[in-house]
């Protein structure tokens, strides 16, 4: 290309491109790559030292790169796409090529192409995009039988002695499903947005566990599940009682909802390290594929559509449960083999720290 | 205008020829996530693509008589990338065709609920989409060494195919219910294999474009070659 850079612009090109987190390939008026930057060599086909001007087709076989390259020189005006890279791992790109001039000369010598990769952004974009989709769905579904046997009833079965308990019932089950939908919602909002106040104290895990299987016991008889503990006389977690029921509740009623009849939850805990308790909640049921398995914290992520249906959650359970253990500063992680079970671990803090 | 000279001429033969080589790979990777991600819109886009891959094949066989009519006397060298570039861009067209083939089976195959989890196709669709990026790097830098470990790779392919053939067979007999969709992968697996196939012969024609020799009907003579691990 016609131009040279001095002694001091040279090393300090070179410093600024090293830098930029988007790839830079600058091609000359042959579609050679001239100049290149570090994040480049991480992207494409480059070596991590420049020799030499190498042929742009040598460095990406992309047609969306030779296209707009090829647009830039010959229409001298910018050009914008998202393209996709394949390689170890599949990335997308948004790409946008640019001519170069270089005064005193008002010819293109050349284009220089910018990469920024978007693939997280897609991702976040994805999952926003599933959860609204999901949440209409989720809202619409209780709504549309709700107005259905309301108008039914308005329409003279308020009177039909056989059948207006029925319908009522039936209107009812759908608005609390409504209802708790909301203020599964209204929880995760104010854990995300940092409003909800934890009043951590020391609790007695046992006789906190135990108190919770007096709760589920219609749950266990319905499902046919038998309920096993484990916990040390003593163990202590320091948590918000309340925030601990609920991320406590919503592991073993999964537990207990997606299990088989005459399978079995069992909740252990032991102490790990200075000051951390482990709880974990073990089930025999129908166990999550490793597809899912990094998705079903995700806000209104369905394993199973229909069966989740069945089982009347609102979706929102185990992104709530991950939410309140990273605000007690916990961690969660799952096991599971399709077939045999689930395991929850979380671990919690054990004690109050002293100032 | 310019006359174009040999140079530019074998440039501009060499670019297309890759750029071809870009529009299967991103044929074959988009047919075997639209397979496994059970994506219909992306398998119709598989189809719809393909027309401008067989209108790139024709523009390569053009410029190929054209050099061969404009250049007379062509140096040796040139002369075997010319017949190269003749014999390889079909079987690159046909790796994109059998691509669209596999596109069309995921339709059918999307209509339905899905027979299991994919285990070994994932796999299999992967060591085919690597065996052909690296045959056209192999292709890119004329590198004989690299065009015949992918060679290799093939045994690695046509083992699965068998795995997952002998499973698709034990389904078809134990449940009429999934004849159908056992079908249908019977069908894609088959297509994954013959794109390995044709992988296998552009790199055979990767080392006739280096070392001159033609290694197609001799495998005996070239698999004691040394190969770098």
């Amino acid at each position: 290309m016609g131009f040279q850079l001095d002694q001091y612009s040279q090393p300090l090109l070179k410093a600024v491109l090293g830098s930029l987190r988007e790839g830079i390939l600058v091609v000359d008026s042959q579609l050679d790559v001239v100049l290149y930057n570090k994040a480049a060599v991480s992207i494409f086909n480059l070596p991590a030292v420049m020799t030499g001007p190498v042929r742009l087709i040598d460095v990406s076989r992309n047609k969306t790169i030779h296209q707009g390259f090829r647009q830039v020189l010959e229409e001298n005006k910018p050009f914008d796409a998202e393209l996709e890279v394949f390689g170890k791992q599949e990335r997308t790109f948004s790409f946008r090529a640019t001519p170069l001039v270089v005064p005193p000369s008002e010819e293109v010598a050349g284009a220089i192409g910018v990469f920024f990769d978007v693939t997280q952004l897609l991702r976040l974009e994805r999952v926003r995009r599933e959860f609204f989709s999901n949440l209409s769905h989720e809202l619409r579904t209780p709504l549309t039988s709700i107005l259905v046997y309301v108008e039914t009833l308005l329409n003279g079965a308020l009177y039909d002695t056989e059948n207006n308990l029925k319908f009522l019932n039936i209107v009812n089950k759908h608005a609390t499903r409504m209802q708790n939908l909301v203020r599964d919602i209204a929880d995760l909002s104010a854990i995300e947005a940092g409003e909800l106040k934890l009043n951590a104290v020391e609790v007695d895990l046992r006789a906190f566990i135990e108190n919770l299987g007096v709760l589920i016991a219609s749950d266990l008889e319905e499902c046919q599940v038998a309920f096993h503990q484990d916990i040390p006389p003593e163990l202590t977690v320091y948590a918000d009682p309340q925030a601990l029921e609920q991320i406590l509740m919503n592991l073993i009623i999964n537990a207990v909802k997606f299990n088989r009849p005459g399978g079995s939850v069992s909740v252990t805990a032991k102490p790990e390290g200075d000051n951390r308790t482990r709880i974990t909640v073990r089930d025999t049921g129908i166990g999550i594929e490793e597809e899912h398995l990094t998705r079903i914290f995700e806000r209104l992520y369905r394993v199973d559509k229909s069966r989740s249906q069945e089982v009347g959650g609102t979706g929102l359970g185990l992104a709530i449960v991950k939410h309140l253990v990273l605000s007690h500063n916990g961690d969660i992680s799952v096991q599971s083999t399709p077939g045999e079970g689930s395991e929850f671990r979380i671990r919690l803090p054990r004690k109050a720290i002293e100032a | 205008m310019d006359v174009p000279t040999l140079e530019t001429d074998l440039r501009m033969l060499r670019d297309k020829v890759l750029l071809l080589g870009g529009q299967s790979e991103t044929a074959l990777s988009h047919a075997a996530r639209a397979l496994i991600q059970r994506d219909s819109t992306l398998a119709q886009q598989v189809i719809s693509d393909d027309d401008e891959i067989d209108s790139v094949e024709s523009e390569i066989d053009e410029l190929c008589a054209q050099i061969l009519t404009r250049q007379r006397n062509l140096p040796p060298e040139d002369l075997r990338f010319v017949i190269g570039v003749l014999r390889t861009t079909p079987m690159i067209e046909r790796i994109a065709d059998h691509a669209v083939n596999i596109a069309r089976h995921t339709i059918k195959l999307n209509d339905e609920p899905q027979l299991k989890p994919f285990i070994d196709l994932p796999r299999m669709a992967e060591i085919v989409k690597q065996m052909l990026a690296a045959s056209l790097d192999a292709l890119t830098q004329r590198d004989a060494i690299r065009a015949k470990q992918t060679i290799r790779r093939d045994t690695e392919v046509d083992l699965l195919y068998r795995r997952i053939f002998n499973e698709l067979m034990a389904f078809m007999t134990s449940d009429l219910a999934a004849v159908t969709r056992s079908a249908e992968l019977l069908f894609v697996i088959k297509h994954l294999e013959r794109i390995a196939d044709y992988v296998t012969n552009i790199c055979e024609q990767v080392v006739y474009l280096a070392e001159g020799r033609v290694i197609k009907h001799t495998p005996e003579a070239w698999l004691g070659d040394a190969v770098e691990p």
